[in-house]
């Protein structure tokens, strides 16, 4: 009798167990459908991987679904390459979403090769003439003419720089010339306000955007064309110029994480930085106010030449299975209206792409007038220029550069990659 | 008795037992039959997920690794012999192989000494305390420590400058030269990692009889003799558990390495685990990067098994 009772037992707890895996695998794929919520409230499924924006990309939606009737859902990721591998595996699927943030330049090439996402010509043309889009950006989000993209928004590389130490060293203009910028350089480094650089992290490459760029833009475009090769004797120059910088002490240890910069520059540690205007916050959230910090535009090395301003633009792309396909490109062309880039701009403490919105914060509204005033050139980010296998194997390269300035090694490697890179991607632009 | 008398009985499996009582598997009894089978639904469940979460995508890059990318189809051994020929991987391989001979040293070693000395220490349990305490610290949470510690504009400089046994102006580059770098994060990883060590040979240590270690003391062994001969043979089994989890532990270490140098300076602190990862996800290559996982696999399988093998081979 008692064995009997016990494999009962054993068989109810057999079957309890059995019922409540069933139960939770049930809960676990219900849930994240596809945005169409229980109140009836209609969504397009927005993926990101900026989950501190949320807020923004939903305040948005809803002053877009005054227009075309569909909110904003949005569903993010936290790590950027787990971002990347979810999208490229989500697009030819039912569960593709209906708008995903991506990159511009190569890397939303690579994308678009892979023929899984919409055509947005039409929806760029209409946000173009109702002037809510700078147009000079569409290079930077079209494919064999097709755009396949419409900005996310639209940050610009400035040398951000401690006011205080600039004061100590007796500086009291920001440089308009290289001549002047490279004095700055040096009297901040003697005084042990160095310049931010290191070699953990993507940033490697920020030295040498800026010196090649200033250097010249063309050289700089050509690079990006593969139009201009790594031995040529400017690109030298212009590395020579960084080792120089290395070599003197006058930029951070090569271990520095650029992360910790703004911290350094409230501290009292660093005298410049050369990042995004979307870093713009990073400096408020170490403490600083704008009688703290300050920016200026990358002074050209040829006088007389336009001041460089190096622009990082992300995109909104919509698949081509994307469930709402219609609602999403509609969406699009309401995005870039000021009604929304002007709360959106606010909200993410950056430029926007559409030339008619304000600034509010004094620093960003310096570098607005900065801009008016200089009328510079623009380049697009290194890491959008080049292709994506390419850009992620110099930049280890110019992470041992920065720790052993050996210009020769370093632009034979570089020259080395390139060629392998650019052949590849000449064959088959895909990332998919 | 001799010491060596002693370490023959100790060492000794008495099989013969066994055989007699007759409780060697065989033909199943009609009480086991039905245990077992109540037994299915559980083991199967456990199967079921370890299966569908780890075998099938494991088989998966088998496969994956036979194929070139962007669907180029099968390739053969392509990826094998391009990950061969690549100087970055071949310093990867030469990585992963310090840091499992590093961590047969560091964690296994201290961990064994810091057991045995504060076992029979008067505030032993609140030394292994501390020594263990690391532990339940996230990998992550550590190597951010390490750092503040090791960078070179960190604490550690700062201490040696400030002793005088460096010249303040150039400090020592712990994160940026190979193979100091590698030798700093295994060093650092080990701080945490001995701490299970500890833990498990003290379990180890209790299951050794008294007996045994009194009689040595009797017989006027010494404390060094007496661990080499008594102690330390009759630790083989939790020495096998130790190793095992040590080596497969740090063959598959990453957030250390990717937080305190991100494998560089150029790729030069790279284990197989970060070149795998930096392979697929940022190089978007995952033919390459399946193959870098596969042969990952292999080494730490055949660490394990040809460590074990020897271990539960002399005790059946």
């Amino acid at each position: 009798m008692a064995r009997h009772s016990v494999i009962s037992g054993r068989k109810l707890l057999a079957g309890a167990a059995a019922v409540l895996v069933v139960a939770g695998a049930l809960t676990g794929c219900s849930g994240g459908g596809g945005g169409e919520g229980g109140s009836g409230a209609k969504n397009l499924v927005m993926y990101n991987d900026n989950p501190q924006w949320t807020k923004g990309f939903e305040a948005a939606g809803e002053t877009i679904r005054k227009e075309v009737g569909y909110g904003i859902k949005a569903q993010s990721l936290p790590t950027t390459e787990n971002y990347t591998q979810t999208v490229l595996a989500a697009l030819p699927t039912k569960k593709s979403g209906d708008l995903i943030k991506w990159w511009s330049g190569k890397m939303l090439e690579g994308l678009a090769a892979t023929g899984q996402l919409a055509d947005l010509t039409a929806e760029w043309e209409q946000a173009v003439k109702a002037g809510n889009l700078n147009d000079a950006l569409r290079p930077y989000f079209s494919l064999d003419g097709k755009v396949y993209a419409l900005p996310l928004s639209q940050s610009s590389w400035v040398t951000y720089y401690n006011k205080s130490a600039l004061k100590k060293v007796g500086i009291t203009e920001t440089p308009k010339t290289w001549a002047e910028y490279e004095t700055v350089i040096e009297k901040l480094g003697k005084a042990g306000y160095p310049m931010c650089t290191g070699q953990t992290g993507w940033e490697t490459f920020v030295p040498f955007q800026q010196i090649i760029s200033a250097k010249s833009t063309t050289l700089y475009t050509d690079l990006t064309e593969n139009k201009a090769s790594f031995t040529d004797p400017k690109i030298r120059e212009g590395m020579e110029t960084w080792k120089r910088w290395i070599d003197n002490g006058w930029v951070t240890p090569p271990d520095t994480k650029s992360a910790d910069c703004p911290a350094m520059m409230a501290a009292g540690k660093l005298g410049l930085m050369n990042t995004a205007t979307w870093a713009n916050g990073f400096f408020k959230t170490a403490g600083m106010t704008d009688a703290d910090y300050g920016a200026f535009l990358t002074p050209p090395m040829a006088d007389g030449d336009p001041a460089i301003v190096v622009a990082d633009t992300a995109g909104i792309a919509v698949p081509k299975n994307a469930p709402n396909l219609d609602a999403a490109k509609k969406a699009l062309v309401t995005w870039m209206t000021t009604g929304v880039q002007q709360p959106w701009s606010e909200f993410v403490g950056d430029f926007s792409a559409n030339p008619k919105v304000t600034v509010k914060d004094p620093v960003l509204d310096s570098i607005l007038s900065q801009v008016k005033k200089q009328q510079p050139a623009y380049v697009n980010r290194y890491y959008e220029s080049f292709p994506p296998k390419f850009v992620q194997s110099s930049i280890a390269t110019f992470g041992g550069f920065i720790v052993k300035p050996d210009i020769d090694a370093t632009l034979t490697e570089l020259d080395r990659q390139a060629k392998q890179e650019w052949a590849a991607w000449e064959k088959n632009p895909s990332i998919g | 008795m001799k010491v060596s008398e002693i370490e023959r009985l100790t060492t000794e499996r008495p099989t013969t037992a066994n055989r007699r009582s007759g409780l060697r598997s065989g033909t199943p009894v009609g009480h086991e039959k039905r245990a077992r089978r109540a037994a299915i639904p559980f083991v199967g469940a456990a199967l079921a997920v370890v299966g569908i979460v780890l075998l099938a995508p494991f088989v998966y890059t088998i496969y994956r690794s036979a194929l070139g990318n962007g669907g180029s189809g099968f390739v053969g051994l392509d990826n094998y012999v391009t990950m061969f020929r690549d100087p970055a991987l071949q310093r990867s391989m030469i990585n992963t192989l310090m840091w499992a001979v590093g961590s047969l040293i560091l964690p296994v070693g201290f961990g064994l000494t810091i057991a045995v000395m504060t076992s029979a220490m008067k505030l032993g349990a609140a030394a292994r305390a501390l020594v263990v305490l690391p532990y339940a610290l996230a990998g992550t949470v550590v190597a951010i420590v390490g750092n503040v510690l090791l960078s070179t504009a960190g604490s550690l400089n700062q201490a040696l400058a400030f002793l005088g046994l460096t010249d303040p102006e150039s400090p020592i580059q712990w994160l940026l030269q190979w193979p100091m770098n590698v030798v700093s994060v295994i060093v650092f990883a080990a701080w945490q990692t001995t701490g299970v060590n500890v833990v498990l040979y003290m379990v180890g240590l209790q299951t050794i009889p008294r007996e045994t270690v009194e009689a040595a003391a009797l017989d006027g062994a010494d404390g060094w003799r007496r661990f080499r001969f008594v102690t330390f043979p009759q630790l083989k089994a939790t020495t096998a558990v130790v190793i095992g989890l040590t080596i497969t532990n740090a063959l598959r270490a990453f957030d250390m390495i990717w937080v305190l140098t991100s494998g560089g300076p150029n790729r030069g602190s790279e284990t197989l685990a970060l070149s795998m990862y930096r392979q697929s996800f940022l190089m978007l290559d995952p033919a390459v990067g399946s193959a870098i996982a596969v042969v990952l696999t292999i080494i730490v399988v055949a660490c394990s098994w040809l460590y074990l093998r020897r271990q539960i081979g002399q005790e059946s």
